[in-house]
């Protein structure tokens, strides 16, 4: 009798707890300490880290950014130089000899990565249940099915001019990215 | 002879008495069908396999719909329209496409033999794979490629796919099930859908798309918000609206206009009860023969057919006119009017040749209408009309007529050269063309509304070729040789084909030997050391077209493969690219070409149109040559002559009105040829009788007011046919008394 009650109890409570885990878009910026309106303009350097099963020992890149309202600008240096622009709702992609093209079907994603980029708490809110994970931490699950297939989990830490993103994919793959933003 | 003659009256009861009882039992259970499908009234094209596969590809998106938000909310509006038309029944076009997932787990079985065109020429230029396999994992996410990396490291698969993916036509972007596309005021959503198949029936589908435009309505009401809408249904109703409006208006109109005639000239009711049994009679007749030859008709065959009001009537008027005369004179005029009937009947008989088959219907219709009219014009009129009061006021008439006609007999003639020579020094070459928009009363906002989704939906021009073979591979083969020709020759941006999924058996051997050598390379080596997995030379089985009709990837493909007999046929779309650069580069290839279906349409009824004109000449010089054994060689020229002048002079006139010429102008001068004759045969027979040009004018005002009553419609087609006919008319009234003073 005495175990069912705790279990019941507990059972309550984790319900409770969810509740109270889950975070508005104020509250996520609160803990995140970003003011979106900064970051809107902001130009800094990147580390980036692949932790895939399928490799040995994670790949690591990096390179420099520039944001700006409706704008990104994503230049990866090394190993090879690549690059990422997101200009006015359009995603290109240019490759190693610096051709320039449009990204094929993938402009969901595109506006989700500015979002993310660019701290807009606010947009990733519409697509994503936020969940509070540390004191400077909290955790993204997506809402809609297409995204879950892509994406089963972001988490974003964040320290005065610093930010760690790490995504999560459905087949347990890891990427770290770490964010140094130019004063 | 008495006998003789109620025999007459009563089988010509009989048959009336049949035909009225016939036409209501074939009215009242439904055996005619009618139609307003716009497809249906494609012309017939020679090349029938051909016009199968076209038809069978067009077939599949008769009962789709579009609709487009633009304004404020859109986003909950489209979720609410959504709602509505799926209480109505519509089912809504999702792809069902596969999740990468999906993808992945079968393109994988195939790996090491699937390579992009960029992959391709990489490998066989011996350049390095390497830098798009840092590229891609130097991204921070990239969705479609993820799911085949694990299998295969080199990315060989899944960059196939990628580029597969981009190969799908169209410029909508998605967010979960809703389409849009993004512009600087924000975003217009784009629901495709379809109509049930049951919707199919005209009266089913003007029901349902009369909800789908009160939903619509309140919609636009409840919110500012714009919402267009286009697809065939679409346009079936409102010609089919436009078509019933005009069949309906023309129809009460002429017979009006007709029984009025008739009562001002005669002031008998039992001459116009006697005239509405000929026409009830004339129409029974042609209802029940165009379901008897072809169980449906088309809607705008209805409105052209209304025109056997206005010559059925004729007969009546020339029995009537007659009726007070001596037998041999009635004698002369039932002859005239079975001559009348039998050269109407041959000019009607060209619509069943054109490759329109509405034209047919007229054809069959008008036909069997005027054997009707002039069988109880024979056999029963007379009878029911007895003895027609004093036609004193007739010969009034015709006398002032015969005045006139004399007086200005010569003037009418020197106008009549003048204004032809003035034309033929103005107005050449004239400016001919068919287009099948001349079908169409489609409003002008329904087109605007068509336009604009197609930019939506395809941006930039695209256009649609055929390819055909006897097999599979070879089908593919073809493909990928004319995808390579429009890569290498013209600006094309996107090329979407069955190829881009299934490569054929030798491509995919070839990518397996670019394959084989590129894992001997040092760069693959280097690749290797990132990886756990070991990426070999592929063993598996090459992918097919049967197997793809199985897979996930199905739905990618099977709206665009089809198979006819014993062939294979499928349909590439090529966004981007001149209509002239891709004919140039199908120039010699016997197995492929573009899809241009208007265009087809419009040479088919160019020929048409052509053969139509060599068969008028003919036709009047065959007349021109009868003329001259029966009644001389002067009655010869002026009759061919005067035939050719009202022929020229009405093209002249209309082309002046309507700017150019069309098919239906030239159809219209194959019916003013045949009334013309009905014209002579009675001047050169009954010369300039009082009573004999009464009736002739009693039948060219009929005639010109129920074929002028055709140029308040809608559709372009109706409108130069009738115009030219009342012109025509016109002229042979005033030409035709000229073989007066030529006796048969």
């Amino acid at each position: 009798m005495k175990n069912l009650v705790l279990f019941l109890w507990l059972f309550i409570l984790s319900f409770t707890s969810q509740a109270e885990a889950e975070l508005t878009a104020k509250q996520a910026q609160q803990i995140l300490q970003m003011d979106h309106t900064e970051l809107q303009t902001r130009a800094g350097t990147f580390e980036q880290k692949k932790y895939f099963k399928v490799l040995k020992r994670p790949f690591v890149s990096s390179g420099n950014f520039d944001i700006k309202a409706g704008y990104l600008n994503w230049q990866t240096v090394a190993p090879i130089q690549s690059g990422i622009i997101f200009d006015d709702g359009t995603l290109y992609l240019i490759n190693s000899k610096g051709e320039q093209k449009v990204a094929p079907k993938a402009e969901h994603f595109a506006h989700l990565l500015v979002a993310l980029l660019q701290g807009d708490i606010d947009t990733l809110s519409r697509t994503f249940i936020f969940n509070q994970q540390s004191e400077k931490c909290i955790s993204l699950l997506p809402r809609e099915q297409a995204i879950a297939q892509a994406i089963s989990l972001i988490t974003i830490c964040s320290q005065g001019k610093q930010q760690q993103i790490s995504l999560f994919d459905t087949q347990e793959n890891r990427t770290d990215i770490s964010l140094n933003y130019a004063l | 002879m008495k006998a003789l003659r109620i025999n007459l009256k009563i089988l010509g009861i009989i048959q009336g008495v049949l035909a009225v009882a016939l036409c209501f039992f074939v009215l009242l259970t439904g055996k005619l069908n009618l139609q307003s499908d716009l497809l249906s009234l494609l012309p017939q094209e020679t090349n029938s396999q051909n016009s199968e596969a076209e038809t069978h590809f067009f077939a599949q998106y008769k009962n789709n719909v579009v609709f487009s938000l633009t304004g404020d909310s859109t986003a909950q509006s489209h979720e609410w329209l959504k709602v509505k038309l799926k209480e109505l029944g519509l089912e809504f076009e999702t792809l069902n496409a596969p999740t990468l997932t999906a993808l992945a787990k079968f393109y994988s079985q195939y790996n090491g033999q699937l390579l992009s065109e960029e992959y391709r020429a990489q490998l066989a230029a011996n350049s390095p794979l390497s830098p798009f396999v840092f590229e891609y994992l130097s991204a921070a996410i990239n969705p479609i490629l993820d799911p085949f990396f694990a299998s295969q490291p080199t990315l060989s698969t899944g960059k196939f796919v990628e580029s597969a993916l981009s190969s799908l036509p169209g410029t909508l972007k998605q967010d979960g099930e809703a389409l849009y596309i993004e512009h600087e005021k924000g975003r217009t959503f784009v629901i495709v859908a379809r109509l049930p198949e049951y919707a199919s029936n005209l009266l089913i589908q003007q029901q349902l798309v009369g909800e789908v435009l009160e939903v619509i309505e309140e919609l636009q009401q409840q919110h500012n918000i714009a919402v267009g809408y286009s697809g065939i249904p679409f346009h079936n109703v409102e010609n089919a609206a436009q078509a019933q409006t005009e069949m309906s208006l023309f129809g009460s109109l002429s017979v009006f206009a007709l029984l009025l005639l008739v009562w001002v000239f005669f002031r008998s009711l039992k001459v116009i009860w006697s005239a509405s049994l000929c026409l009830l009679v004339a129409m029974s007749y042609a209802v029940i023969a165009v379901t008897m030859v072809f169980g449906s008709v088309h809607l705008i065959s209805f409105v052209f057919a209304i025109t056997l009001v206005g010559i059925a009537i004729d007969y009546c008027f020339h029995v009537i006119v007659a009726r007070n005369e001596s037998k041999s004179a009635q004698q002369q005029v039932f002859r005239a009017i079975w001559f009348g009937c039998i050269s109407t009947l041959l000019g009607y008989s060209a619509f069943a040749f054109m490759p329109l088959v509405f034209l047919q219907q007229v054809a069959v219709f008008v036909g069997a209408g005027l054997i009707g009219s002039a069988l109880t014009a024979y056999s029963v009129l007379p009878f029911c009309i007895g003895n027609v009061k004093s036609t004193r006021l007739l010969e009034q008439c015709g006398q002032n007529l015969n005045k006139q006609i004399t007086t200005l007999r010569k003037p009418v003639t020197i106008a009549a050269v003048s204004s032809l020579v003035l034309f033929l020094l103005t107005q050449t070459p004239i400016q001919f063309t068919d287009s099948l928009k001349l079908l169409s009363a489609s409003s002008a906002q329904l087109n605007e509304f068509e336009a604009k989704h197609n930019q939506l939906i395809y941006g930039d021009s695209h256009h649609r070729i055929l390819v055909t073979a006897e097999s599979e591979q070879l089908l593919l083969e073809q493909e990928e040789q004319i995808i390579a020709r429009l890569l290498n020759n013209t600006d094309v941006r996107q090329i979407s084909a069955l190829a881009n999924w299934v490569p054929s058996i030798s491509i995919q051997k070839q990518n397996q030997a670019l394959l084989s050598d590129y894992y001997q390379t040092a760069d693959f080596a280097q690749l290797q050391s990132y990886f756990h997995t070991d990426e070999q030379s592929s063993n598996a089985d090459y992918l097919t077209l049967e197997q793809a009709l199985v897979s996930p990837i199905a739905p990618f493909i099977s709206a665009n493969l089809m198979r006819i007999n014993t062939r294979y046929v499928s349909v590439i779309t090529v966004v981007g690219a001149d209509a002239i650069e891709i004919d140039k580069q199908l120039s010699n290839l016997n197995f492929a070409y573009r899809i241009d279906k208007p265009a087809q349409l419009s040479e088919i009824m160019q020929h048409a149109r052509e053969n139509l004109l060599i068969w008028l000449a003919c036709a009047i010089a065959i007349f021109s040559v009868i003329l001259l054994f029966k009644a001389g060689l002067k009655a010869a020229l002026y009759g061919g002559f005067s035939m050719l002048l009202c022929c020229a002079l009405a093209l002249f006139i209309t082309g002046m009105l309507q700017g150019s010429i069309n098919l239906f102008n030239v159809l219209a001068l194959v019916l003013i040829f045949a009334l013309a004759i009905d014209y002579f045969v009675f001047y050169m027979q009954r010369g300039l009788q009082p009573l004999n040009t009464m009736a002739v004018t009693l039948s060219a005002t009929s005639s010109a007011l129920v074929f002028g009553m055709l140029i308040f419609s809608q559709t372009p087609a109706i409108y130069s046919f009738g115009l030219t006919v009342m012109v025509g008319i016109l002229l042979i009234y005033f030409l035709s008394p000229l073989m007066s003073m030529r006796k048969l």
